[in-house]
């Protein structure tokens, strides 16, 4: 199909409008500017969509954001990635090497959670990251709970095994929960302050 | 929506219908006209009905219409700015008694 040059012009442009948006409308919204300038003058039709642009431009990028999704499956995952090796590293006993494996991936894998919670954080923000420091208590208290436990009991019975490392595991994730809210709650904290100097 | 109350349209038909409404004051753009659309294709008041009927040879465009829930928000929506509206008027100054 043959199309004018302010036609194409206009084309051309709909990469600026988000990816989503334009593969599901974009054809439509060519067709509809072919059609106005068939039946309006060129001038009216080009300046009204000039305009249009400029304002729905930025319109819909901002609902994609408002629209981005706050599942917390991919921090989550990462967050339990992050403890398990942590925890790999210190019970890795003497090999250095593996170690260092766990405190490496302990670290990258804390980083990308952090990250993802970051970029997955919704615009109104939710009263549970000021009380990051609840999920750090409750954890610690538990991870001191059952240190206490093993030393009073001496030797860990092999019924008992199972139900220790689901509590010591429950306190690490709780820690780790507390650890990237808090951290986070600084961050952004900081960029408040900022914004506000 | 209002637009909508008619029947099934496309987004140009639309569009013209919007001028007709509005005497004129309202003219979409492709962008804004498209975008509402979306929207209310989210919010679940209009549906694509391109395929429920027979077209025209080579037509490409994209029908639209009120579902039964966005029809029953645009008529109690009229209903309510109808009321109003006359509410207003009615104690402006110089109204009938």
């Amino acid at each position: 199909m043959n199309r004018s040059r302010p036609v194409r012009i206009y084309q051309a442009l709909l990469v600026f409008y988000p990816r989503r948006f334009r593969r599901e409308y974009g054809e439509d919204m060519v067709l509809l500017f072919a059609e106005q300038l068939r039946d309006e003058s060129a001038w009216r039709v080009c300046s009204r969509a000039t305009t249009d642009f400029a304002l729905t431009v930025p319109t819909r990028h901002l609902e994609v954001i408002m629209k981005k999704s706050t599942s917390p499956f991919l921090s989550t995952f990462f967050g339990a990635v992050a403890v398990a090796g942590a925890m790999f590293a210190v019970v890795s006993g003497t090999s250095a090497a593996l170690a260092i494996v766990g405190a490496v991936t302990a670290v990258l894998a804390g980083g990308l959670s952090l990250l993802s919670y970051r970029r997955n954080r919704p615009l109104v923000r939710s009263s549970t990251e000021g009380g990051w420091w609840k999920p750090l208590a409750a954890g610690g208290g538990l991870l001191t709970a059952l240190i206490v436990t093993v030393n009073l009991t001496g030797e860990v019975s092999e019924d008992l095994w199972l139900p220790m490392v689901i509590t010591g595991l429950t306190a690490a994730l709780l820690i780790a929960l507390g650890l990237i809210l808090g951290v986070s709650h600084l961050a952004t904290h900081g960029s408040r302050r900022a914004d506000a100097g | 929506m209002l637009a909508l109350l008619d029947g099934e349209m496309h987004g140009y038909g639309l569009m013209q219908r919007v001028g007709e409404l509005s005497d004129g004051s309202v003219k979409m753009g492709p962008g804004t006209l498209y975008g509402t659309l979306n929207r209310l294709c989210d919010d679940g008041m209009i549906e694509e009905t391109t395929d429920r009927a027979e077209r025209p040879e080579g037509e490409r465009r994209r029908y639209y219409a009120l579902t039964t829930g966005g029809r029953e928000t645009a008529v109690s929506e009229l209903a309510r700015l109808q009321a109003l509206v006359h509410r207003v008027a009615f104690h402006l100054p110089g109204a009938p008694a």
